[in-house]
């Protein structure tokens, strides 16, 4: 079966490394712990070995390219029966916590527990909580409930007492943040020469010096020339 | 001490005058203080009696205007001769706004003064050692010349500040001087349960450094000790450790009774070498000191010591909301 | 402005602040030819020499040695090889640069920072993964700076240099090279003792500090499309706390969940639940809530343990959940 050999973590807080060079090639037989690639990182460089004995079938990431910790980097065609599976995926397999979605199935056991919000506001508008249908758990009746009710009830009678709206806390900052990524965006990752580039460019507007200059000219007259001797130009040289 | 010790060290009649006055100040504030106490006036004392000599035998070899101290809660004496007045060591004793240690905060005895370079200290022991070596680098990365004197009791040189400090400025060559002052008893446990070498001074083996043990009652012999160190550092040839042994005249503290852990007559043996006995007697020996200056000096520095008491007990408290100011800058 | 992970920001910051000004300087273990064991100080020794100095491996001399220099008037920072390390050096922290300011009545003081990597995620196990900061987060005198991204991390720890007092600086490892993005090149820097507000929700309100924000900020997207808005408040300064700020972010949904990689019982995180209990209360909808790691002495090496102990986004998203449907 075909096995997965993925990226190592090469040292505590590094989350990438880069193959340098492979030492195998597609069909080379290898035994377990024989080295598979070179690889560099922000804090060691290292031969990466091999977990298992079989021939290489595939080297799925090119040299001189960076990958995550933990991504699939070759396939190894091992003699074992077992599917294929990367070690790390046997500790993904664990089962995720499911975010609860609980069903609201009538319990009503919490519709008249009152959160000190609640009783704030309803004390602060005059209203009736009875009135009120709660879509907390339990039917409990939420501080949005209230604010929804007071807000729709404002609509036709005396306008509501206006939340303070808390002032962003960065005001004070002398830089904005930077601009996060909006719906639909998609961040690719540059890598290889491409990062180069992009290195060697920024480092050219960092370090070569950037000068311009700007003089203003009224060239009414020479518009207004240019106009005057137009007809006769053409006429005489016969060109446009 | 042969009669004419200070001049082949270097010092002028003036100057071993000058030194008698300071352990003679010091002394006699001592013995105010620990009335003040006993009348309850004061709440606490914490004695230099029988560390005088050395005191300012060390505080002698250093250069008041550049130099560094980072003293330690036993060292009035020291500090005195270094630059605090009799009245700033009573205000501190009175806790009032006019200590110039802390404005009252602090018990006695935890001296500091950024404008005489005498560096705040607190009540955990050695931790001050660190910081001179801190001093120390600060200094040699700026290519300056002075040298930072810390000092500590032996019982203090068993604390792994001690140890990380002293390996540090070893390490670093820095111009410390790890100024040890063994009065034999760290509260009540005797230095034989708290040392396992024959002498603080073989510790400075251990990190790469020069150790010397000198009397600590005889103030010229630790002025020596001290002022070879000093030209050391100042050379840039690294840190010294100087052991001064001597005795602890008092309690421990105001609130210490010595009866239950040592002999009276223990005590009683001691005071014979008492570097206020011995200097006055090597003073009186070269002619420098008859015996009604011995009087005069006495009375004038008692009559300063009653003024500064009075200063003191009358002077004001900080305000009491003065207590939530300076956690941070401003 | 420049792309680049947590690291690489600390390591412009102190780089920008060296040649900015010349009573800065470095100790520490392992931070000069190595560059640091995380390579925070990687070609400082190379550019500035002497001033990024090797110590002896003695956290209390790097700290006590710091202290003193600072109070002598330099700028030192100085390096913990890893927060748990710190221990031996709480005496100096806490007796003396947290304290010398008000024991001298204002005569001396501390420009001290003290950098230290803390959290975990990393196998890194018991002794290289705890969080510090709730031992230092009752000492007034001291402030305790946690950043939560490359951006703040460069403009946080320019600040704390800059500082007149004591700051400890504490980084999150995992961060180092999990963060990435983007810095300017210019010098700024970001004020001391401000929270930030991360993203405006409505339904619940989520206040964390350092590496959490980065999961919370990730759990608030995923639950932004089942309908659930989180309001997200990035503490950066643990200690003095932003209490404004806290205050402001809690009463704004009325249900709060305060997140922290450290253990429960004692963390900042309750400090921040007895702010908002004190202010809070008719603002409040339901109980505050902690996520934080389980009261068991530090982080464990296996992997499902080591997973067990760590508050993880997932975590954040299913407490976040609880909350909005309460």
């Amino acid at each position: 079966m075909a096995k997965e050999i993925t990226m190592p973590q090469l040292g505590e807080s590094v989350t990438e490394g880069t193959i340098d060079r492979w030492l195998v090639e597609v069909g080379d037989q290898v035994n377990k712990y024989d080295p598979l690639a070179e690889v560099t990182t922000d804090k060691v460089n290292a031969e990466v070995p091999s977990s298992f004995s079989g021939t290489i079938k595939e080297l799925v990431v090119k040299e001189d390219t960076t990958v995550a910790v933990g991504d699939l980097i070759a396939y190894i065609e091992t003699n074992d029966e077992e599917g294929p599976e990367r070690e790390q995926e046997r500790e993904n397999k664990e089962p995720k916590e499911a975010p609860s979605t609980k069903e609201q199935t009538g319990d009503s056991s919490m519709k008249t527990r009152y959160s000190p919000a609640v009783l704030a506001l309803a004390g602060e508008h005059g209203i009736d909580l009875q009135q009120l249908t709660g879509t907390g758990r339990g039917g409990r009746i939420t501080r949005k409930d209230v604010e929804a009710y007071v807000a729709g009830s404002a609509t036709r009678s005396a306008p509501q007492k206006q939340e303070a709206k808390s002032a962003p806390s960065d005001v004070s900052e002398q830089r904005q943040e930077p601009q996060s990524l909006r719906a639909g965006d998609e961040r690719v990752p540059v890598s290889g020469v491409r990062k180069a580039i992009a290195n060697r460019m920024t480092q050219s507007v960092q370090e070569i010096p950037h000068a311009w200059t700007m003089v203003e000219v009224d060239v009414t007259n020479l518009v207004r020339y240019r106009e005057r001797i137009k007809g006769s130009w053409k006429e005489k040289e016969a060109i446009r | 001490m042969s009669a004419s010790k200070h001049a082949q060290l270097g010092l002028s009649d003036t100057d071993v005058l000058y030194m008698y006055e300071s352990m003679i100040r010091a002394r006699k504030v001592d013995e105010r203080l620990w009335l003040l106490n006993r009348a309850g006036k004061i709440p606490f004392v914490i004695s230099c009696q029988g560390h005088e000599g050395m005191q300012v035998g060390a505080a002698m070899a250093l250069d008041g205007k550049k130099d560094y101290l980072l003293p330690y809660y036993r060292d009035m004496a020291m500090v005195m001769h270094f630059g605090m007045t009799t009245e700033n060591i009573l205000m501190a004793n009175f806790a009032k706004a006019e200590d110039i240690s802390s404005g009252g905060r602090q018990m006695p005895g935890h001296y500091g003064s950024k404008a005489l370079r005498i560096v705040t200290g607190s009540s955990p022991v050695t931790t001050q050692v660190p910081h001179a070596v801190g001093y120390a680098l600060a200094g040699k990365m700026e290519g300056k010349d002075f040298v930072c004197l810390t000092s500590f009791g032996e019982g203090s040189s068993n604390q792994g500040d001690f140890h990380e400090a002293a390996n540090f400025a070893g390490v670093h060559d820095l111009p410390v001087i790890f100024f040890c002052e063994n009065n034999k008893y760290a509260i009540s446990t005797p230095a034989d349960r708290q040392l396992a070498c024959e002498s603080i001074a073989d510790r400075a083996a251990g990190y790469g450094m020069d150790g010397v043990s000198v009397d600590g009652n005889d103030p010229l012999a630790v002025y020596e000790a001290v002022s070879r160190a000093v030209e050391r550092g100042r050379k840039g040839e690294g840190p010294t450790l100087i052991e001064a042994v001597s005795y602890r005249l008092t309690a421990h503290s105001s609130d210490d009774n010595e009866l239950t852990y040592r002999e009276a007559e223990e005590v009683k043996a001691a005071k014979e070498k008492d570097s206020i006995v011995t200097f006055t007697k090597y003073l009186k020996d070269a002619k420098l000191l008859t015996d009604e200056q011995e009087e005069t000096i006495h009375k004038q520095i008692q009559t300063e010591i009653d003024e500064a008491t009075d200063h003191a007990e009358q002077a004001a408290y900080a305000d009491a909301e003065s207590a939530m100011l300076h956690v941070y800058d401003q | 402005m420049a792309m680049m992970n947590y690291l690489g920001a600390i390591n412009l910051a102190l780089k920008e602040e060296m040649e900015r000004d010349e009573k800065v300087f470095i100790l520490g273990e392992d931070v000069g030819k190595r560059g640091g064991v995380f390579l925070a100080t990687e070609g400082l020794y190379e550019q500035f020499g002497d001033r990024v100095l090797d110590t002896p491996l003695s956290e209390s001399a790097i700290a006590g040695v710091g202290i003193g220099a600072a109070m002598y008037g330099m700028r030192p920072v100085a390096e913990m090889q890893f927060a748990d390390f710190m221990l031996p050096a709480v005496n100096q922290i806490v007796s003396e640069a947290a304290k010398i300011r008000y024991r001298s009545n204002n005569d001396f003081h501390v420009p001290l920072t003290v950098r230290a990597p803390y959290g975990g995620g990393v196998h890194g196990a018991l002794y290289h993964s705890q969080s510090m900061e709730a031992m230092f987060n009752s000492i007034p005198g001291l402030k305790i700076v946690i950043p939560s991204s490359p951006y703040d991390a460069k403009g946080l720890l320019k600040a704390a240099i800059r500082d007149e007092d004591p700051v400890l600086f504490f980084e999150h490892k995992r961060a180092y090279r999990l963060l990435k993005g983007e810095v300017p090149e210019e010098d700024y820097t970001l004020p001391i003792g401000k929270a930030a507000l991360k993203q405006e929700g409505e339904d619940v309100t989520v206040i964390t500090y350092g590496l959490s924000v980065h999961f919370a900020e990730q759990a608030a997207k995923e639950l932004e499309e089942t309908g659930i808005s989180t309001h997200i408040l990035d503490l950066r300064t643990v200690y003095p706390m932003d209490r404004d700020a806290i205050v402001d972010a809690a009463k704004k949904t009325g249900k709060v969940l305060l997140v922290t990689d450290d253990n429960k019982e004692g963390s900042v995180m309750s400090e921040v639940a007895a702010i908002i209990a004190e202010e809070c209360l008719f603002d409040l909808d339901a109980p505050v809530e902690r996520l934080a790691a389980p009261d068991v002495p530090a982080m464990p090496y296996a992997s499902p343990l080591e997973k067990q102990f760590l508050v993880t986004k997932d975590k954040i998203q299913s407490a976040i959940q609880e909350l909005a449907e309460f």
